[in-house]
């Protein structure tokens, strides 16, 4: 699932079926901790609920109860609720601006199954830096074991070049090998958002020319695309 | 031809007066500007006049000198007697990427070094005659006329296409065996795509010498992280392979420790390589990958090494204002090659020595604005061999910065150590391999370059890449470990 926000994921999602992306490499980085933890709530904001699915179902399967807590900014962006509610003993739903489901934020219903005596083994929270930022901030004070998994930008996914490195506990960390998941409560947040912002300008840029020249842009990826095709039919 | 009869018309006791051929380069104010190659290479005319300098020695030095062994003697008298094909493949015998280490390779510490003339006066051009007998090959080969050996019904494994696994790799295919390099990034090189600018080395050149080998039979996999998306076990037990060679390079970048390097305009020297060079950042937007804008801002590489020195002259390509290297011991221990030290120099880089940067400073809103330096002195010779730095008290200054590069090495990567059993390693991570025949503790598994010694050269990964490709024979013909 991919959502488009930049250059690269509205490239993405204007790909047609059969058509292919030339690189692709995975999976990297370490597995999600699966066991038998208890009650487990899984957290999902925007399209963070993609990556929080798979776990979610994998922590149902390991004979965990499941509270699932899906937030989005408004009802067009709550994704895969039938699927969640599949892997989950419950199943509780946000939208930011009340457009379905219950107005408010995904803590809001953390706080309420804190507050109504469930008891907590473990937090999975998926989504943006602030959602993830706002959970970890919550459970600390309960002394909830939370993990979230963490995006900073990277480049070859292997350990080569530390650009993805977080601060964790006060050291250096490397998203792409040590992660991408990260016990939420050892995480310097203000580090991780000044380092995703390095090239906001330069994005910005890259999404402005996009816009202006979508068309024979798109017409030269679906061209390159037929190419490729064409070329593997050689048997090349 | 027979190469012990000279052709050479110059009598040997007028060689040591010729001077050395210089390289032509482009202009240093024109180069600072372009990404273009610096040096453009000898023509015919000066390839002979250099080639005819050689004292043709009864013992020569240079081949002994050299990691992979070229016979160097033998190539140049082929230059000399106009035959530069036979030239080529005379290199080719023991050096399948020429053009790469003509370019790349230390000459000074290697066969230029041990060069009897280098004594008296300048060493022979060495270097730079295998840079042009080997650009000449390109432009004069057919490559269907390259041969396929015999199959010899093995199978192996290369992991990593860097210069190690490359000269397996070539070894190997011409011995008859089924090679097959795996590559964890989508283009093939390594570290010579990845980490050597165009400037120094156009991609153009590496893409002919793998296109090469493609020629010879090597068979090539990018996308594919070992250790990772696949293990070592899984190729030996699942895919068939009778022997594997790993030459991932050490990969994994060293940080200084110091406060400040999570600021934003703090880089590894392989982050700010690799947006570079693999990414192609310098023709952003025609390229995604972006990099900061620092044009006319201030950029310090920490390093004295060749990456060092990529990293700052990329810099200045890109616009850098002023250009600093920071070394915290002097130029005479600088381990980078003293050409680019030199091409650095003409273009306007800064070099400060014996400086140490104890600090990053912030604007206050998380992004690099200067760096803390103390001036040091050099004590008495530590483990290296190298006199140590010794921090000057007192002395401590700061430079304005907007961007920081971070050369001052690398470690071992971890990925394949800790996901292949029985694999030893040193206490620093790095893969243990015998010095002769690089065979690790593995059975059919070999290791050779960065990986086992640490950060080096392309020509000392060529070296063990050679090695061990004469071992990995040994064992598939004999069967035993």
């Amino acid at each position: 699932m991919v959502q488009s926000i930049g250059k690269t994921t509205h490239l993405l999602n204007s790909l047609e079926t059969g058509e292919s992306i030339r690189d692709v490499v995975g999976p990297l980085g370490k597995p999600s901790e699966i066991e038998r933890f208890g009650t487990v709530v899984v957290m999902g904001g925007g399209v963070g609920t993609a990556m929080a699915y798979p776990t979610a179902a994998a922590l149902k399967r390991a004979d965990n109860r499941v509270i699932a807590i899906v937030g989005a900014r408004t009802k067009e962006l709550v994704i895969l609720e039938r699927e969640m509610s599949e892997v989950s003993d419950e199943l509780l739903i946000t939208t930011d601006d009340g457009t379905y489901a219950d107005k408010g934020f995904v803590t809001d219903k953390l706080r309420q199954v804190i507050e109504r005596g469930t008891q907590i083994d473990l937090v999975l929270a998926i989504g943006p830096i602030p959602m993830m930022r706002a959970v970890a901030d919550l459970t600390r004070s309960h002394k909830i074991r939370t993990v979230v998994s963490l995006n900073p930008i990277m480049i070859d996914g292997t350990g080569m070049c530390g650009g993805c490195r977080v601060l964790i506990d006060g050291k250096s960390e490397f998203a792409c090998v040590d992660g991408p998941e990260f016990d939420a409560h050892r995480i310097n947040f203000d580090v991780l958002v000044q380092r995703n912002a390095m090239y906001r300008a330069a994005e910005q840029k890259s999404f402005e020319d996009f816009q202006r020249e979508r068309e024979s842009l798109l017409a030269k990826v679906h061209a390159e695309q037929e190419a490729e095709c064409a070329l593997q039919g050689d048997g090349r | 031809m027979n190469p012990t009869k000279s052709l050479n018309p110059v009598p040997i006791k007028e060689r040591m007066k010729v001077p050395r051929q210089p390289m032509p380069e482009q202009a240093a104010v024109l180069r600072a500007a372009n990404f273009k190659e610096v040096n453009l290479g000898y023509s015919e005319e000066l390839a002979r006049r250099e080639a005819q300098r050689c004292l043709e020695c009864a013992k020569p030095v240079c081949i002994n000198d050299c990691p992979v062994g070229v016979k160097v003697k033998e190539f140049v008298q082929l230059i000399v007697a106009g035959d530069f094909m036979a030239a080529a493949a005379k290199i080719r015998e023991d050096n399948v990427l020429p053009a790469i280490t003509g370019r790349v390779c230390p000459q000074e510490d290697h066969c230029e070094g041990g060069c009897l003339m280098g004594k008296k006066v300048q060493p022979l051009g060495i270097g730079y005659l295998e840079r042009f007998v080997a650009d000449y090959e390109q432009q004069h080969m057919d490559r269907s006329t390259i041969r396929k050996a015999q199959p010899s019904g093995k199978r192996v494994a290369i992991v990593g296409s860097g210069p190690s696994g490359l000269t397996a790799a070539g070894d190997l295919v011409q011995k008859g065996h089924e090679v097959h390099v795996f590559e964890a990034l989508h283009e093939l090189g390594g570290v010579l795509v990845y980490g050597i600018p165009e400037f120094r080395l156009p991609k153009q050149i590496i893409r002919e010498q793998i296109d090469y080998m493609r020629a010879m039979g090597v068979h090539f996999e990018t996308n594919v992280v070992i250790g990772k998306t696949v293990t070592v076990n899984e190729l030996m037990e699942e895919e068939g392979f009778d022997a594997v060679f790993i030459g991932t390079g050490a990969g994994l970048p060293v940080f200084m420790g110091i406060p400040g390097e999570h600021l934003n305009g703090v880089y590894s020297a392989n982050e700010f390589l690799t947006r570079i060079n693999l990414m192609h950042a310098y023709e952003f937007p025609n390229f995604d990958e972006p990099m900061l804008d620092f044009r006319g801002k201030n950029v310090a590489v920490i390093g004295g090494g060749n990456t060092a020195l990529d990293a700052i002259r990329s810099a200045l390509r890109l616009g850098a204002g002023k250009a600093y290297v920071l070394y915290r011991r002097s130029e005479a221990e600088m381990p980078a090659r003293k050409e680019e030290v030199k091409h650095a120099k003409e273009e306007g880089i800064e070099f400060r020595v014996l400086t140490n940067p104890i600090e990053f400073l912030s604007d206050g809103k998380g992004w690099l604005s200067g760096v803390r330096c103390m001036r040091m002195e050099l004590g008495e010779p530590d483990a290296s061999g190298r006199r140590r730095p010794v921090p000057i008290e007192g002395s401590e200054f700061e430079i304005p910065l907007s961007v920081a590069v971070i050369a001052i090495g690398t470690s071992a990567n971890p990925l394949i150590q800790s996901t292949t059993p029985g694999l030893a390693t040193n206490k620093r991570n790095y893969i243990e391999a015998d010095a002769v025949t690089q065979r690790t503790s593995r059975k059919g598994v070999f290791a050779g370059g960065d990986i086992v010694t640490g950060s080096a050269t392309v020509i000392l990964a060529m070296g063990a890449g050679r090695r061990a490709a004469k071992s990995i024979h040994e064992y598939l013909t004999a069967g035993s470990w």
